[in-house]
């Protein structure tokens, strides 16, 4: 069994590092450069079962894109990953429905750990 | 806005030596140790200059920018650090540029100087200079296993500038929250 996962950064090094990371346990991994891609993205996959999202992104940032998808009423879980530590905003990513928050740079055994517990493999 | 500049200006300078503090404690976290290099001051990185990624910064009566720079062996260096991904040099100085000022960010808050950052813009060329008013700031130089990296933090302060009262704690690189 796998899962799908989308990782939403306008880093191609935190893209390439988040999908090997996940990609080393069994996931399948979808890569979208900030939230307008992600949202165009996200229409065309239904299996999507986690989102790892960066908070600062040109055109739509992480906090705007978990407002979209509260909007729309969507049930995946969404981690933020990203160099912000700011409560406020922590704060905000959860009230908007966010299921954790990871501060760059990331240990890998961290990301794996929290995909399995929110969209374990084998379900 | 009319702005003073921040030499002799204590509140940069706590700024400037946080940025120094958290460029070392950034590449620890990747196991790559550098060491602050100020004999590098008056030269740069010269021609050795590959690419320039900068951020801009925006707090309550301050504003300004930081610059990372960084030679073609350190962006050579700092993607293998980070795991050896096939990507674009230019990309990783831009990302390490995030985590810099986003380490920053969380010492200034706790400082009562809270920031918000625009996204990284990075330039990639030969002998990249910058043009800034003389005096705004000055480059810090740091050298690592083969390579150097500068840092160049520009503050514009409001007159009147005061930090904040303050008992925010963010979180800290690494950190992992659930909720």
């Amino acid at each position: 069994m796998t899962a799908r996962v989308m990782v939403i950064d306008d880093s191609m090094l935190v893209r390439r590092q988040v999908s090997a990371a996940l990609k080393t346990p069994g996931y399948l991994v979808t890569e979208a450069v900030d939230g307008v891609d992600a949202l165009e993205k996200l229409a065309g996959l239904a299996d999507m079962k986690l989102i790892v999202c960066d908070v600062n992104m040109p055109r739509m940032n992480g906090i705007e894109l978990l407002e979209r998808l509260s909007a729309q009423g969507s049930s995946v879980p969404v981690v933020m990953l990203t160099t912000e530590g700011q409560p406020e905003l922590i704060q905000r990513a959860r009230s908007l429905g966010a299921k954790g928050w990871i501060v760059k740079p990331f240990k890998p055994e961290f990301l794996v750990a929290t995909a399995a517990k929110l969209a374990p493999l084998g379900a | 806005m009319k702005s003073i500049s921040p030499k002799s200006n204590p509140d940069f300078e706590l700024m400037d030596q946080h940025l120094m503090d958290v460029a070392i404690e950034l590449f620890a976290a990747y196991d790559v140790p550098i060491e602050h290099c100020p004999a590098l001051a008056e030269e740069g990185l010269g021609r050795e200059t590959y690419c320039m990624a900068s951020i801009g910064y925006v707090g309550h009566g301050v504003k300004g920018v930081l610059i990372l720079a960084a030679t073609r062996a350190a962006a050579e260096a700092w993607t293998n650090a980070a795991g050896g991904m096939e990507c674009d040099l230019v990309d990783t100085v831009g990302e390490f540029s995030n985590m810099l000022l986003g380490r920053l960010k969380g010492r200034l808050l706790r400082e009562g100087i809270p920031i918000s950052l625009a996204t990284p813009m990075t330039v990639v060329g030969d002998g990249l200079r910058i043009s800034v008013a003389p005096g705004a700031s000055s480059w810090q130089f740091f050298e690592g296993p083969g390579w150097h990296l500068g840092t160049r933090l520009d503050a514009a302060f409001e007159p009147g500038f005061q930090r904040e009262e303050t008992l925010a704690v963010p979180a800290e690189a690494g950190d992992a929250i659930l909720f």
